[in-house]
């Protein structure tokens, strides 16, 4: 038997890693460990198991309603008795439950497919039917029946019924209890991949804008150089760019007009002659012209995460703003960028960085060229994977759109890449002190950036760097730094210098994130992310996506890929972004005046009467929207915006949704709806009508799912293009995404038991020393341990510190073990792979995640070599008594 | 601390390692065969584990297992390169981290009374350095002698600059 034992340097080394992070205090005494346990898609559970009935409930005689795709786990008994008293487990009780009926929506040859497990109980059997609810009396469709020897059973809709919902009857066919997993076959239980489709942005046909090389140097000659091009001159838009038309000696070719126009404008872009050429977008495309939510990863959660762009209000910002930072200079003073200069960075940043520096010293520098040089390259740690910090934050403030990946919130601003941070993301303030320098001047007494991002922190009070700050903020830079992640209040430098915006950090409900720094020094929050919540309810952790770059299977050298992190790094280049939105809006703020605004509340919301400040968020979380409006010299009063930004309907959410489309701002110009289109043909949504009619304000339209014209696990997607009028005619684009299923919210494994066990197993035993119990709350399960006080009442989830398996489960059968086969099991990290987990007097561990199945490693097609378990009984619980759930009287 | 003081003394200044033996045998510092009994393959900032501890991967399907951890990016090949009949691989985990700057990286490793001892070097942040501000889950990947013993136990020191 493998014995794993102390971790004991890991422990010495926990105690000890407060005082280098950036802030001095531990994390709150009152939790050992806390987590999150997610549960696989599709799962459900029986409404009637032991455990259920256990807590004064009489069986169940509705139907349960099941989706299309699901795996559900169940419980029938023919009787009531008690399990027997053996091997030092209690004698539980056990309760009759004869059948369990649920409704199935079936489609002609779909089966229902049933595996039963015996129980302590002893050997036990089970029946099942499938049977049309509309025809009561008639015998069943289909029954299959366990035997000694089968217990994998299952029914099947023939071909020549008709689609529709199903009765499926599980009855017991003997007195001892049976627990079963039924599950819908020939159907994958992980979602299918969204398959969005975004058409190409409309254009003129057979019309360019037009940029000539040497322009100045012909002048008069413009026309007859264009006629050589085969451009018929149309006008000038000044500054040199040229509305142009394709010669009808251009146009004979084969294909589309837009076919031919494309190659036409590429033909251009091949002469030497000509700088630029660009399709001529139509007016009502450059209204909602292409913003980060129609890049990949906005319209597809499945590739990442974007709620923080939402919760910023970014969506509105982005129609607010004339030009999205375009000429506005932001330095990011981190880890350098993945790639090379001058045009060999991230796919995603190339178009918009500009010339950098790297100041790393010999000390902290792994990049092959000791020292400060011109290349502010991030060649990644030297030992081990890296975590691309640099690029993770350049891009939340201004990767491209570009089709590709995701977006900045500044995605036209220019990028000046400054490398101050070396080896595993480290530093001295020395370098960053030169960095700073170096973007006060350009050596003509001008500023390189007007916002400076610092996603970086740890330092002590410097008079050097507030002196540098002072001096950059003289000349009308915009400082931005990371609150810091100690959770603690203690000041972290340089956000907590002078003239500098300090982030604090939060999760996808706007909350401040377990792990930021707060205080009285913090200026405004914004989206950090929290990995151990679930604050937007989508199922998953929020963090961050950005660009990043990782070593591929099969690559020795890393490649641009997209990442997720989180942390009050991540918060600040939000923050950062916005304030390179209104710099474009408006060249004269300064941090004065930017200062002003915020501290009138004109930057965000908050979450008291504005204007107000508290020390979690400062003057609240940031909104962009608000802040371009307040930057901005002439602002937009006639802007549409709809709530949702995207409206996203579900057979298993929300069958229909009311959009609300309010003109932006405090004093709005009442605005007349003048149609509402789809871009794409979409059967499967209904579109109400806009109301009110005539002119107004404010605006609903409803939309409602058709869900039979939907595929089942294929997301469809389309866009609402309303035209209004205001001061003048615009275009308000608004995604929607029709989809089934989207069951987190609706997933449900069963009340779970969350155990703390000794790792080395006495026999085939594994010791419980904590348990806490959990029931599901939208589609998971949040747990935590408090440390153990050493005084009475001793509670079943105060624990010692030492080393634990952390492993979780249902008890369907009430028979006071979990992770047997039948129930669910979640083990930390993944099931069937246990890490001894160190707990440490006085150190909490939060942010744990893991997930629950039905499902056992060990039964995978994928994974025949994983080793079995034998005699492994399941993990026992301390104490399944009613009443007797939170304490205990002897350790 | 205490199967510190009863087996070993680690002293970390100056980035020295001394290895003081005490116990009842003579420890075992490579394979019958003459190989070391564990190096280390890989390691990252973000491996997905959020607690401190470590995990033992005995094949390469328990490699897989680590496809869906949050946040990792330690990569998985170097993992899947291990030949499991030879040697096992050990993740030494430091768990979620407030920033960058920490690593661990494996020292030395002897095999003392059945015991496999890996000795560690732990690096976190000084305080007053300059360090980025998103969270770390940091391990070391070792791939140790998967026989010869039945024990295993993580030592570390801390080796600040």
């Amino acid at each position: 038997m493998l014995r794993k034992s102390l971790v004991v340097g890991l422990a010495v080394v926990m105690a000890g890693c407060g005082g280098g992070s950036g802030g001095g205090e531990s994390a709150p005494v009152d939790v050992a460990l806390s987590g999150v346990i997610d549960i696989e898609a599709g799962t459900r559970v029986d409404v009637d198991t032991a455990d259920s009935l256990m807590l004064s409930s009489t069986p169940e005689t509705d139907p349960q309603s099941l989706p299309q795709e699901f795996i559900l786990a169940g419980y029938v008994s023919g009787s009531s008795g008690f399990y027997p008293g053996d091997s030092g487990l209690p004698s539980t009780e056990y309760f009759a439950d004869t059948e369990d009926i649920f409704s199935i929506p079936m489609v002609p040859g779909q089966t229902v497919s049933l595996q039963a497990f015996s129980t302590r109980a002893g050997q036990s059997s089970l029946s099942m039917q499938l049977s049309d609810p509309d025809d009561i009396g008639a015998p069943p469709i289909d029954s299959d029946a366990t035997s000694d020897t089968v217990s994998r059973i299952s029914v099947t809709l023939p071909g020549d019924e008709t689609e529709g919902i199903y009765r499926v009857q599980v009855l017991a066919g003997s007195s001892r209890p049976v627990l079963y997993i039924l599950t819908t076959s020939a159907v994958s239980l992980s979602a299918s991949k969204a398959a969005f489709e975004w058409p190409a942005h409309k254009f003129a046909e057979g019309e360019a804008l037009v940029t000539l090389e040497d322009e100045q140097s012909f002048p008069g000659a413009i026309s007859a150089k264009m006629s050589a091009l085969g451009m018929a001159k149309a006008r000038g838009l000044g500054q040199g760019l040229w509305q142009v038309r394709m010669s009808e000696s251009q146009s004979q070719g084969q294909g589309s007009g837009a076919g031919q126009t494309l190659a036409w404008i590429e033909r251009l872009r091949r002469q030497a002659s000509v700088k630029s050429a660009v399709p001529n977008y139509l007016a009502e495309t450059q209204v909602t012209s292409p913003t980060p939510i129609n890049e990949p990863i906005y319209a597809d959660p499945a590739l990442g995460q974007q709620w923080h762009y939402e919760l910023l209000n970014a969506p509105i910002a982005w129609q607010l703003s004339s030009d999205a930072g375009a000429g506005v200079r932001v330095a990011v003073l981190d880890t350098g960028l993945f790639g090379q200069p001058p045009e060999n960075w991230h796919l995603d940043l190339n178009a918009n960085v500009g010339d950098g520096y790297d100041f790393v010293s010999d000390e902290y520098d792994n990049d092959g060229d000791p020292g400060p040089d011109s290349n502010p390259s991030d060649p990644g740690n030297s030992v081990g994977s890296s975590v691309y910090h640099g690029t993770h934050v350049a891009g939340t403030v201004s990767a491209a759109v570009n089709d590709t990946g995701g977006a900045g919130v500044a995605f036209n601003s220019t990028l000046v890449p400054v490398r101050v941070l070396g080896e595993g993301g480290t530093g001295s303030s020395a370098d960053l002190l030169a960095a700073l320098n170096w973007v006060n001047d350009d050596g003509t007494g001008k500023i390189r950036a007007q916002v400076i991002n610092l996603s970086l922190g740890g330092l002590p009070y410097i008079q050097s760097l507030q002196d540098a700050i002072n001096l950059g903020t003289g000349r009308g830079a915009i400082y931005v730094a990371a609150a810091g992640n100690a959770a603690s209040s203690t000041p972290s430098y340089p956000a907590a210098f002078a003239n500098v915006f300090a982030v604090s950090a939060v999760d996808g409900a706007g909350v401040l994130s377990s792990y930021s720094n707060f205080g009285d020094w913090v200026d405004l929050a914004a989206p950090g992310g929290d990995a151990s919540r679930d604050g937007n309810a989508d199922g998953r952790g929020d963090l961050v996506s950005s660009t990043s770059a990782s070593v591929l299977d099969g690559d020795s050298a890393p490649s641009a890929t997209y990442g997720l992190l989180q942390g009050t790094s991540m918060a600040a280049p939000h923050a950062s972004g916005v304030l390179a939105l209104m710099k474009s809006e408006n060249g004269a703020l300064d941090y004065a005046a930017v200062n002003a605004m915020l501290q009138a509340g004109k930057l965000t919301v908050s979450s008291c009467d504005n204007p107000c400040r508290n020390d979690e968020l400062g003057w609240g979380l940031m909104d962009a929207g608000k802040s371009v409006l307040a930057a901005s010299d002439t602002p937009v009063t006639d802007l549409l915006t709809a709530s949702p930004v995207i409206a996203s309907l579900s057979t298993e959410g929300a069958l229909s949704i009311t959009v609300v489309l309010e003109v932006y701002g405090e004093s709005p110009t009442p605005v007349s709806i003048d149609s509402v289109q789809l871009e794409s043909s979409a059967p499967w949504l209904s579109v109400g009508p806009v109301e009110p009619t005539g002119s107004g304000t404010r605006f609903t339209l409803d939309l409602g799912l058709i869900p039979e014209e939907l595929e089942t696990g294929v997301s469809e997607r389309t866009a609402l293009q309303i035209s209004y009028t205001g001061n003048e005619p615009r275009t308000l684009e608004i995604p929607v995404i029709g989809q089934q299923p989207a069951d987190q919210a609706l997933r449900n494994a069963g009340r779970h038991f969350v155990l703390l066990v000794d790792p080395v197993p006495e026999g085939d035993i594994f010791t419980t020393v904590s348990q806490a119990t959990v029931e599901v709350v939208n589609g998971q399960y949040q747990f935590s341990f408090r440390p153990d006080d050493g005084v009475e009442p001793r509670f079943l989830s105060e624990v010692p510190p030492g080393d634990y398996f952390l492993v979780a489960g249902s008890d369907l059968d009430n028979d006071g073990l979990i992770c047997h086969a039948g129930e669910a099991c979640a083990e930390y990290p993944v099931a069937g792979l246990r890490e001894e987990i160190t707990i440490t007097a006085g150190e909490a561990i939060q942010g744990i995640r893991m997930t629950t199945s039905y499902s056992r490693p060990t039964i995978s097609a994928q994974s025949p070599d994983v080793l079995p378990r034998p005699g492994f009984e399941g993990y026992r619980l301390l104490s399944t008594e009613p009443g007797q759930e939170n304490t205990k009287s002897i350790r | 601390m205490t199967l510190l003081s009863r087996c070993l003394s680690l002293t970390l200044a100056g980035a020295s390692l001394m290895v003081a033996g005490c116990a009842t045998s003579q420890p075992q510092v490579e394979t019958d065969e003459g190989a070391p009994l564990a190096r280390q393959i890989s390691q990252s900032a973000n491996c997905g584990l959020t607690a401190p501890g470590h995990v033992l991967l005995k094949s390469v399907s328990d490699v897989g297992r680590l496809e869906g951890l949050q946040g990792r990016t330690l990569p998985l090949a170097p993992l899947r390169a291990v030949d499991f009949d030879r040697e096992h691989v050990v993740l030494a985990a430091l768990g979620q981290k407030p920033t960058g700057g920490y690593s661990v990286t494996l020292v030395s490793s002897a095999i003392t009374d059945d015991t496999l001892e890996l000795f560690v070097r732990v690096r976190e942040p000084e305080p007053g350095m300059l360090v980025t501000q998103a969270l770390t889950t940091p391990c070391a990947a070792i791939a140790v002698t998967a026989s010869g013993w039945s024990d295993i136990r993580i030592t570390s020191g801390q080796n600040n600059r």
